[in-house]
């Protein structure tokens, strides 16, 4: 599969927040302000290249082999957690102002599930490397443009005359059911295999 | 020796991620001021942004940059200034501690609407209209903005229109004044008593027409008390020195404008009639003894 349909894939047809549903606690809470999504979205892209990228090699050169594939999971999360951690670490130190402006969601992404959907998702799909990045890649597009959709939403919806039970939590999580909905429509993009 | 393999990467996976984390916190180590961590814990942790700066933690790091004032944290008040100034190995001066002042008593009666307002429920919106809210196009709106904004609960609605700053409540962060649009709101300082309930600039004539209660700049509380001053045609009470000022000064007016909190708390004065009535006549009985006064005076010279 050409990585060019990996990407419009994992972007649009299998959207991780609005069709598999993963990493719906940042997506529900910093979706506020664009600003903060964009954020967001940047730390996403980057740990989630990251955490893949190691992942992929550890399941091939260690678990693979060793046939003990059962311990995905556990070690994934490991390696995940403490990726961000140095991550967060290194960012703090080299650039202040991206550390600054990442701020709270560099922490957060550690226990995403959407980070560790796609670790497990490269595997089972037996993508190379290559197809590793770009799956990468696009899925944290995907998770962007469903954030930054929905804050923009959301920033009109603060001025919008909401009914009073629907207020806040309620009217977003309906808005989060309609665009998801939405992009239901995008699976008749998927080339059939 | 097959079960004992994945203890064996678990743990190596563990181990490598550990010394990783171990070396990692040593070569991007970031010298943090011990001292922020201890304002941290001792900072109330209200993130009310007060003091200007981004939250309870920012205002940490800007105290030991030496960029603000141990004082600035207005919900600590002075306990906490005096144990940052501690931490920090400065003397500290007690700033008086401030409330906020709706200086506005134009309730719906006093000062009545033009026209029926159903936009945006915010004051910036009704602000935007001309014509929306009141008649007096200075004073307070009554949507509540500043309720949005005080994050301690110390500003209610009152029935008729207006807001009142519950002064228990307020720990004078300030937010309020920034949320109104038309700069109604004051921050005074929480000892004082007496309060020129009026921010109205415009010419007697204008504010007489518009408000029943509307500050005209006569001077009569000048005359009362020498902490009053006059600024065009609007009155304020300044606060350079302590002296106390008499309760003639609120008799005197003519508009009924100033609020002496020593006779009536802010809630009744502006939604209790019979205190308004109990002003009126107390002023009436003054100033016909002024009168009297004055006429006596008058007499004894010639």
């Amino acid at each position: 599969m050409s990585v060019v349909i990996i990407v419009i894939m994992a972007m649009l047809t299998e959207n991780f927040v609005l069709s598999k549903f993963l990493g719906i606690c940042p997506f529900l809470g910093v979706s506020r302000r664009i600003s903060t999504a964009v954020g967001m979205s940047m730390a996403v892209l980057f740990v989630m290249l990251v955490a893949s990228v190691i992942t992929y090699t550890l399941q091939q050169y260690v678990l693979a082999p060793l046939e003990i594939g059962y311990l995905q999971t556990i070690v994934f999360i490991l390696v995940i957690a403490s990726t961000v951690q140095l991550t967060e670490m290194a960012v703090q130190k080299l650039s202040p102002a991206l550390y600054q402006a990442l701020g709270i969601f560099l922490p957060l992404i550690t226990t995403n599930c959407a980070v560790l959907g796609l670790a497990v998702l490269n595997i089972q799909r037996n993508y190379s490397l290559l197809e590793v990045i770009f799956h990468s890649i696009g899925a944290a597009g995907g998770f962007a443009i469903a954030l930054l959709l929905f804050a923009g939403i959301r920033e009109k919806l603060d001025w919008a005359d909401v009914p009073d039970v629907f207020k806040g939590a309620a009217v977003a999580l309906i808005t989060a059911g309609i665009l998801s909905l939405a992009f239901m429509g995008f699976a008749g993009l998927a080339p059939s295999n | 020796m097959e079960m004992m393999i994945p203890m064996f990467v678990l743990l190596g996976v563990g181990l490598v991620m550990a010394s990783l984390l171990a070396v990692g916190r040593k070569a991007f180590s970031v010298e943090v001021d011990p001292r922020q961590e201890r304002i941290n814990d001792i900072l109330p942790g209200v993130n009310c942004g007060g003091c200007g700066y981004p939250g309870c933690s920012g205002y940490a790091c800007a105290l030991v940059e030496g960029t603000a004032s141990p004082t600035d944290c207005a919900p600590g008040g002075a306990d906490l200034a005096i144990q940052l100034g501690e931490i920090m190995g400065l003397e500290i001066e007690l700033t008086e501690p401030m409330v906020a002042l709706i200086a506005c008593a134009g309730t719906d009666t006093a000062s009545p609407p033009l026209a029926g307002y159903i936009g945006e429920m915010t004051c910036g919106a009704a602000h935007a209209i001309p014509g929306a809210g009141k008649a007096c196009t200075r004073g307070c709106l009554g949507l509540g903005s500043c309720i949005e904004a005080c994050k301690f609960d110390a500003i209610v609605t009152t029935s008729n229109g207006l807001v009142i700053v519950l002064k228990e409540a307020c720990i004078g962060c300030g937010a309020c004044v920034d949320a109104c649009p038309r700069g109604v709101i004051k921050m005074v300082p929480k000892k004082e008593t007496v309060h020129v309930l009026c921010v109205n600039p415009d010419k007697p004539k204008l504010v007489k027409a518009v408000c029943t209660v509307g500050c005209t700049g006569c001077k009569l509380c000048v005359k009362q008390s020498k902490r009053f001053e006059i600024d065009g045609t609007l009155a304020h009470v300044t606060y350079s020195d302590d002296a106390e000022i008499p309760e003639s000064a609120a008799l005197a007016c003519p508009q009924g404008t100033i609020l002496d909190s020593r006779k009536y708390t802010v809630a009744a004065w502006i939604t209790d009639p019979s205190a308004r009535k109990d002003y009126d006549s107390r002023s009436t009985v003054w100033k016909d003894e002024e009168k009297k006064r004055k006429a006596e005076l008058k007499k004894a010279r010639s």
